[in-house]
């Protein structure tokens, strides 16, 4: 699997230093088709995650309606976005 | 009907002529995705990463959209290329490929028949061929789940998360 956005130069914020500072949290949401056990899967296939953890991390997503999976510095977060995306996951992006 | 059986870190399958009818059909149904703009499967395979700031979401759709559409013909492309009726040994990374393709394919078709929330069940989408094929997947792809890793899936709560 490849980068989003390799050519990328541009600043990631136009806010304020303090903005730009604060982590980048990627957000996957519940959705109606997507298996647990896929789910599982992919947490564990993307990020490492133990089967407890990538576990306890789907049952937040299905029983909270979503579940905060990775955070980091923007491009960090946007590729994660990406890579669960591509495994159609529903992943959006947020500051903390 | 399709099976699977783990295979050293990856699984055996094993594939009647029928099942191989069926998923040599998936990538040509995958190519009747239209636009995110108007097609709710398409808009839902490219969910975007920015709900909330219109310029930095279309940039992100902008950069991942042709890494999506190369990452996905590939997955395509090996799922073709290892389809073959009889048994077929999948590595942990074409078992990979396969559950994107199958994946892929439940996103489209439970969008197309309008499935928006945790309480559909296969007795309310009917009996059409979409909700046929939807069950099929469904099947095959936890099935395939369950031989990859024995206990992968534990107990689930529910049949979808």
């Amino acid at each position: 699997m490849g980068v989003v956005a390799p050519e990328r130069t541009d600043a990631p914020s136009t806010g304020e230093d303090t903005d730009a500072a604060r982590p980048w949290q990627v957000v996957v949401w519940n959705d109606p088709v997507n298996l647990m056990s896929y789910v599982v899967f992919v947490f564990r296939k993307l990020f490492g995650f133990s089967k407890e953890k990538a576990t306890r991390l789907m049952l937040a997503v299905h029983h909270e309606g979503r579940a905060i999976v990775s955070s980091g510095p923007r491009e960090k977060a946007e590729l994660d976005c990406h890579r669960l995306h591509a495994h159609g996951l529903w992943a959006t992006l947020e500051q903390a | 009907m399709i099976d699977f059986e783990p295979r050293g870190a990856g699984v055996r399958v094993h594939l009647s002529t029928a099942d191989v009818g069926v998923l040599r059909r998936l990538p040509e149904l995958l190519d009747t995705l239209g636009d995110p703009v108007d097609d709710p499967a398409a808009a839902r395979l490219a969910p975007g990463a920015y709900p909330d700031d219109p310029d930095a979401d279309a940039e992100f759709r902008r950069l991942a959209a042709a890494e999506l559409s190369r990452g996905r013909a590939a997955d395509r492309h090996e799922l073709l290329a290892s389809l073959e009726a009889g048994a077929v040994d999948l590595d942990a990374e074409l078992a990979a490929a396969w559950l994107r393709v199958i994946n892929e394919t439940r996103l489209l078709l439970a969008a197309r028949l309008g499935i928006e929330d945790d309480g559909w069940t296969y007795r309310r989408i009917g009996r059409s061929s979409r909700a046929a094929l939807l069950y099929y997947l469904s099947w095959a792809q936890e099935s395939l789940l369950a031989a990859l890793e024995p206990g992968f899936g534990t107990e689930p709560a529910s049949w979808t998360a």
